[in-house]
């Protein structure tokens, strides 16, 4: 060791590294002390011979501390750490630390070779067992304490120290819970207990249970698992009844829908059938099945609705699920709009060119008389107003894109579905021709007339990201104006929306910006 | 040179310029302290920024003796002294000075430097935050260069050269507030509050009388400059270096020493300068206390008037008026000091 090293200072130094190193071995050993009062308490707790494996990993933590002990013993605390120590325990103000890396850092400057000076006389003036007197900690104590009294207490008790019968009442409490199935439905919890009290089951009712409870009268029974399995059956006939009077209530509702929908349009009918179908996805068990058809005869009303209801019956007695037979019948209606869609499409083909469409391609009108995608309600072209035709080659009603939902409606079907779906409506709309207005210096050619009015709507809004607008705004204007203490609530509130919308139209823009680019 | 050879000969040498500082930084104290009643934070935080090469912006509202500080301190100091009223028709010229003709002996017409009021050792720029962003960046590149460039030429300006500025947190209608980038510059933030019941007294017997007191030089400018080279020759162990790093990082948000409340709150935290403001104070705070080594709690002290105007919050914290202050509090009680 240079001798350098060998002075007043550093001895302090190493006196302080030792003394943590002690420290940390003492605390250490306080951990592995609890540890082996620990595997020691598990047999005599378990009333059993010696369980093998929690002694074994109570032994290997014991190793694993004993290793960390050591492992602290021989490289634990640096002296830089030991100078800190120091420092704090003698409220030097980092002399000691300070001086130690100077001393050690190599080529120190006159200042810093000064402070070690002054740490050196510092030190001849401290003593380490002062600064960092042996303590051992009050862990450590109350461990050796406990593991003491443990020593004295255990062999003056006999038998195990939990009894058999707590032991077994809390092995069926566990075992019925794992069980359970509604264990994990928080919702499920509340109304299930509310039903377990009108349950009518062969053994005490839960609130016989609570009474004794409650009273202190409760007696341990000879078989405490079959209350539980009891408890646990009245649960389950409680959730049953409830989801079947639940399930029925849905399915009267989606049945007086589907009732006034089949006599309007068969495709809003499809899908008040597919949504009642999701209903009754529940129900599965055949008690639950005759409940739901029977539910569905008593609802139906109109003869279309019990023509659905007997063909919904016959798939059913075909064998398929209730679910299955639903979804079938949905299948079968749309089947039938889309046959009459084809022909209303037919007879579509056969008309005068939309007036609106200019040449980037204005969205025809789809299947079924849909709108297709991206077709803006009530943009009808030069008008506004457009004749649609009827399926079969039948001139329908005209009808006013203007109307809205009336858009997604086809002509009056012919044949058989009319009887089904009851009178085709219609609604009193005439057509009404534009006068295009020819230029005057020109020679009017009709076709660039149409299509130069047409173009007129391809106008685009350039797009530009506000989002980062509005961040700075709200920052600038907090920052930069006065804002009253009264309104600051208001005003925060209000940057907090528009930054919120401002995210959302700046993807909507981009949506809108790469449709445009597309077409 | 090992410690051990190099201990003999600058012991006394050094131990005699620490007791020289304290000494005369305690002259300057007293005599700054017989015009002035009360604020010795801020007279200190001043003496530190003039010590340590860094310039302080002072933020209070009229009335409160800012300019009087500053004037004080150049006489106590036998500095150089220009005030400069900033306001939003004030040029660059106006600070730096500029080119005028002049017509020599022979008749010739030359371009003659008319230097401006930057030209000297304590400026004060009383409400800095009322000028254009033009003229505050001239005077701002001239707090950080130490020289002015007007035409082709380079000026250096004298040492110690000491900007003080001053702005007020009221009547913000028509100001252009300081960006980050420059508030960076400034060294220390300090505030000035009011004074309390005694010292009021105090201010009212003194100024109300025939004869207003005045500052005496204590010190002269090379006494200075070489108070400065010694706040710079405190050491500072790696430790509480680190420890000043811990701080500073503990303003970034996203940093893994950032507090939460940073994380919330601050939008951009402290840059470099302001680790080098902590230590640059902490050294100055070492000398005072007679030490020759910085402790971590010199670094401590100083987070306040070096880092509270480095912390740029956001809108939460604009919106919930978050004091910087209190982020500056709650990051100090999270990080700890070396050796904990």
């Amino acid at each position: 060791m240079h001798d350098s090293l060998n002075t007043p200072f550093h001895d302090l130094i190493r006196r302080l590294d030792l003394r943590l190193r002690l420290l940390g071995l003492v605390r250490d050993s306080g951990f592995v002390a609890a540890a082996v009062a620990l595997a020691l308490l598990l047999p005599r707790l378990a009333g059993e011979g010696i369980p093998w494996l929690p002694v074994l990993v109570a032994m290997l933590g014991i190793v694993v501390l004993a290793y960390r002990c050591l492992a602290g013993y021989r490289a634990g605390a640096t002296l830089d750490r030991a100078a800190a120590a120091g420092d704090r325990a003698g409220a030097l103000r980092d002399e000691l630390a300070s001086a130690q890396w100077f001393s050690r850092a190599g080529s120190p400057t006159s200042w810093e070779t000064h402070q070690i000076a002054r740490a050196r006389r510092r030190a001849d003036d401290l003593d380490a067992r002062e600064l960092l007197p042996f303590r051992v900690p009050r862990g450590s104590v109350a461990s050796v304490a406990a593991l003491a009294v443990l020593a004295v207490v255990l062999p003056f008790t006999e038998g195990p120290l939990v009894s058999e019968a707590l032991r077994a009442r809390l092995a069926a409490g566990l075992a019925g819970l794992a069980a359970s199935p509604e264990a994990g439905d928080p919702l499920a919890g509340p109304d299930a207990v509310e039903d377990i009290a009108d349950a009518r089951v062969d053994a005490r009712s839960p609130e016989e249970i609570l009474a004794e409870l409650r009273a202190g009268e409760l007696r341990l029974p000879e078989d405490p698992a079959q209350d539980i399995d009891a408890l646990q059956a009245a649960l389950t006939a409680a959730m049953e009844e409830r989801a079947l009077q639940e399930t029925s209530e849905e399915v009267s509702a989606a049945l007086a829908g589907l009732a006034e929908a089949m006599d309007s349009d068969s495709l809003t009918a499809s899908e008040w059938l597919e949504s009642l179908s999701e209903a009754m996805r529940s129900a599965s068990t055949p008690e639950e099945l005759q409940a739901l058809l029977e539910s569905l005869e008593q609802g139906a009303e109109g003869d279309a609705l019990s023509e659905a209801a007997a063909e919904l019956m016959e798939l059913m007695e075909g064998g398929l699920s209730a679910d299955e037979a639903l979804q079938q019948l949905a299948e079968n209606l749309q089947a039938m709009d889309g046959q009459q869609a084809n022909a209303g499409g037919m007879g579509e083909a056969q008309q005068m060119p939309f007036p609106g469409d200019g040449e980037g391609g204005q969205p025809q009108a789809g299947e079924g008389g849909e709108p297709a995608a991206g077709m803006p309600q009530g943009a009808a072209g030069l008008s506004g107003q457009v004749q649609m035709m009827a399926a079969e080659g039948q001139m329908g009603a005209p009808i006013p894109m203007d109307a809205g939902p009336a858009g997604n409606m086809t002509g009056p079907g012919g044949g058989g579905e009319s009887e089904v779906f009851g009178a085709a409506t219609s609604l009193e709309v005439q057509l009404e021709m534009e006068a295009i207005p020819a230029p005057l210096d020109e020679e009017p050619i009709p076709e660039q007339m149409i299509e130069r009015q047409s173009r007129r709507e391809d106008a685009t809004v350039a797009y530009d990201s506000v989002n980062s607008l509005s961040e700075y705004a709200d920052e600038t204007v907090s920052r930069t104006r006065p804002i009253p203490t009264g309104l600051r609530p208001l005003v925060r509130a209000y940057f907090l929306m528009i930054r919120e919308t401002a995210r959302a139209d700046a993807a909507d823009g981009a949506q809108v910006l790469e449709g445009a680019e597309e077409r | 040179m090992t410690p051990e050879t190099a201990l003999a000969e600058p012991e006394i040498d050094i131990e005699s310029r620490v007791e020289t500082f304290r000494d005369r930084h305690d002259r300057i104290q007293a005599e700054v302290g017989r015009v002035i009643v009360g604020n010795r934070e801020v007279i200190s935080g001043i003496i530190t920024c003039l010590l340590t090469r860094g310039h302080v912006l002072l933020e209070g509202i009229p009335g409160l003796g800012k300019t009087k500080i500053v004037q004080t301190l150049s006489e106590a100091m036998h500095l150089k002294f220009n005030r400069v009223q900033f306001t939003p028709d004030l040029m660059p010229g106006d600070i730096v000075g500029t080119n005028v003709v002049r017509e020599t002996d022979t008749g010739a017409k030359i371009l003659d430097f008319q230097p401006g009021p930057i030209f000297c050792n304590l400026m004060l720029a009383d409400e800095v935050n009322r000028a254009t962003p033009k003229s505050q960046s001239a005077l701002l590149e001239a707090m950080q260069e130490k020289s002015v460039s007007v035409g082709n030429t380079t000026y250096k300006l004298e040492e110690p050269f000491f900007v003080m500025a001053t702005q007020n947190p009221i009547e913000l209608e028509g100001t252009y507030p300081l960006p980050e980038a420059q508030m960076d510059r400034f060294l220390m933030k300090l505030r000035i509050g009011y004074p309390d019941h005694d010292e009021l007294r105090e201010i009212v017997e003194r100024t109300t009388t025939v004869e207003e007191p005045r500052a005496r030089p204590m010190v002269t400018r090379e006494e200075v400059l070489e108070m400065r080279d010694t706040v710079l020759s405190v050491p500072i162990a790696r430790s509480v270096e680190d420890y000043a790093i811990r701080l500073t990082m503990g303003t970034h948000p996203g940093s893994q020493f950032a507090h939460a409340l940073t994380n919330r709150y601050v939008k951009f935290g402290a840059s470099p300068r302001g680790t080098q403001a902590l230590v640059l104070s902490g050294k100055f705070r070492a000398l005072l206390a007679g030490r020759v080594h910085v402790a971590a709690e010199d670094v401590r002290d100083s987070v306040f008037p070096t880092l509270r105007h480095r912390l740029l919050l956001n809108f939460e914290g604009e919106a919930d008026r978050v004091d910087t202050d209190d982020i500056l509090r709650e990051i100090i009680d999270s990080i700890a000091p070396p050796g904990a």
